[in-house]
């Protein structure tokens, strides 16, 4: 009596197998042969997925010791980095290991969360939906690593979460935080000043002038040279002191060793007409004449109220080179969005 | 009357369900139907051959051939889950059989559970005897693990047998794995070996469309219809190629197509 299975040849009248165990009476028993189907509706959804499937340990992200030795010779261990380093995109990593499906879910959150945050900058959503979009990436990062980590307790769970969420935030987010404030950082502004309203937020490039000179007719944001003055009797009843100073965002109307005049509504510069106002131009003062001090840039600050004297505007409009911090090129949020030219 | 009929020796052995014969017809025998579950494979109604591999092992459940057939069957059809049951079931009757354990090992790796399916392929190739299948298999687990090595497997595969179905399942599983390429060549080669099958020149038609080899892809698929004029997914896929709007996805695909 031939087994099946191995075909070893064993004694009549056994009921299984001698090498294999497999029975030597299949052919008779009574069992089902039909094999189980998936119903139309689980084929519809499976194929709704239609997705690689999801290769769990090993496939990837791990030191390949469970691997057999055709894989990997004794003693090699190799890690996988093709994952290690998708993961600094959301959903990357996913698609790297064929959970197309999760990977999707992941990215497209992100992304719109990213983008409201970015649209809703000034605003409180602002931080909260950044904030989502973080921990989104984060748990696209713990989704990855931790079934990889196998069994394990809830406690080291948690804290293995915790630290790769620490991680991610050190070794992406806080670099790419600074990069992004420094060519894009956002300015509250606080009392109306056209064109700008309290709650605004502008955004400013603090690099722009790394590798230029400023130039006439940007919008910059600068530290206004301090000034102080004093009105009505010194020590008597009805002193007032006023103090100039603070952040300013104006425009850059003459460049240095420039002669500027103003006559009634008109700008001169090197005496020839200029159409390069300050922002606000209804605060400019009606006569006025300087020479610009080498190394200097003249920015009317027209969103204050306007200094008592002559004095005040020379010292506040002659802005020193190195006080010019960066050029302010977008007023946000979205439903005030303009683009300062 | 027997003598010891009614003696006890503790539990009895429990008696055997023995199936009922089927009426067997000697045209219709279990050879019979492993052909016709052969043929229809071959033509890629997999459905069919599902049936016939049934009906073989309602003859006689020792039919390993058509175990195996049942499993790579419902793989070919999508059902992997169903596929991994069966194959285990087939296992349990069946004790370390190569094919049955690679076909475990398909449907393991299918289902995307690949740390199952390697030990299952490394077992299923010790025992392997000149059977091409659990080749395919452990060369689609190596795809699987994107190991690059997997084009070894797959080349000993067809070594061991120069038929065209080896190299249409090949190519399944680069398809599966989304290497269209790769299985477009494999697909020309298995054409070239059998130029009269419809369900060759469909599988070619269709990986063509997947490659934007619009023109190729069109030829391929009327080759399918004329070899097979009731060959309704060919005449689907031929339509919606004529069916070209200006969608902007369709011009971005047409401006971006390697024709």
């Amino acid at each position: 009596m031939q087994c099946a299975s191995c075909h070893f040849e064993n004694m009549p009248g056994t009921t299984v197998c001698g090498r294999c165990g497999t029975s030597t009476t299949l052919a008779t028993d009574l069992m089902d042969v039909h094999p189980p189907r998936a119903r139309p509706a689980i084929k519809r959804l499976r194929r709704l997925s239609k997705g690689r499937p999801v290769l769990r340990w090993p496939a990837t992200l791990h030191f390949h010791r469970a691997a057999p030795a055709w894989r990997n010779p004794p003693g090699m261990r190799r890690f996988d980095w093709g994952v290690f380093w998708r993961l600094a995109a959301p959903g990357w990593a996913h698609f790297h290991t064929g959970q197309a499906r999760r990977g999707r879910l992941f990215l497209w959150i992100y992304l719109a969360l990213l983008l409201g945050g970015m649209l809703s900058i000034g605003t409180f959503l602002q931080p909260l939906l950044l904030g989502l979009a973080f921990s989104v990436h984060a748990s696209a990062v713990i989704d990855i690593i931790l079934p990889r980590l196998g069994p394990a307790n809830r406690g080291p769970r948690i804290v293995f979460a915790a630290v790769c969420s620490l991680i991610l935030f050190l070794a992406l987010y806080l670099p790419a935080g600074w990069l992004v404030t420094r060519v894009g950082s956002p300015l509250r502004i606080q009392q109306d000043s056209p064109p700008f309203s309290a709650g605004d937020a502008v955004l400013v490039n603090r690099w722009a002038f790394l590798a230029s000179a400023p130039s006439r007719g940007q919008v910059v944001l600068y530290g206004l040279p301090e000034w102080r003055t004093e009105t009505g009797d010194p020590g008597g009843h009805g002193r007032r002191i006023y103090a100039f100073y603070g952040e300013r965002i104006d425009r850059i109307i003459a460049l240095p060793n420039d002669r500027v005049r103003i006559d009634g509504a008109r700008l001169f510069i090197n005496d020839q007409p200029s159409d390069i106002l300050p922002l606000n131009p209804a605060n400019m003062p009606r006569q006025f004449s300087m020479t610009i001090p080498p190394d200097h840039y003249f920015i009317l600050p027209s969103g204050s109220p306007p200094p008592i004297a002559d004095e005040g505007w020379r010292i506040m409009a002659s802005v020193p080179r190195d006080q010019i911090h960066g050029v302010a090129y977008l007023r946000t949020p979205v439903w005030r969005l303009l683009i300062i030219r | 009357m027997p003598r010891f009929e009614n003696l006890e020796f503790g539990d009895p052995e429990p008696q055997r369900k023995v199936a009922a014969a089927p009426q067997r017809d000697p045209l219709h025998d279990e050879h019979y139907w492993m052909k016709q579950a052969d043929d229809e494979r071959r033509g890629g109604c997999y459905e069919n051959a599902l049936r016939y591999y049934s009906r073989a092992l309602e003859m006689d459940r020792s039919i390993i051939a058509a175990w195996v057939g049942q499993v790579r069957m419902l793989i070919a059809m999508g059902e992997f889950p169903e596929a991994e049951v069966w194959s285990r079931k087939a296992n349990d009757l069946f004790h370390n059989n190569p094919e049955l354990i690679a076909a475990r090992a398909h449907a393991l790796v299918r289902c995307g559970d690949l740390s199952k399916a390697q030990p299952l392929c490394d077992a299923a190739i010790v025992g392997v005897g000149k059977d091409a299948y659990p080749w395919i298999v452990r060369g689609e687990c190596m795809l699987a693990g994107r190991d690059s090595m997997e084009q070894h497997c797959f080349d000993k595969a067809r070594q061991l047998s120069p038929d065209w179905l080896v190299r249409l399942e090949i190519a399944d599983s680069y398809v599966f794995f989304r290497r269209i390429a790769k299985a477009l060549s494999l697909l020309r080669e298995a054409v070239e070996l059998a130029p009269d099958r419809a369900h060759l020149w469909y599988r070619q038609g269709i990986c063509e469309r997947e490659m934007r080899l619009e023109t190729a892809a069109r030829r391929s698929l009327q080759r399918c219809c004329e070899l097979a004029p009731r060959h309704l997914e060919a005449r689907r896929n031929l339509e919606q190629m004529d069916r070209r709007g200006w969608w902007p996805r369709m011009v971005l695909r047409r401006l971006f197509s390697r024709e």
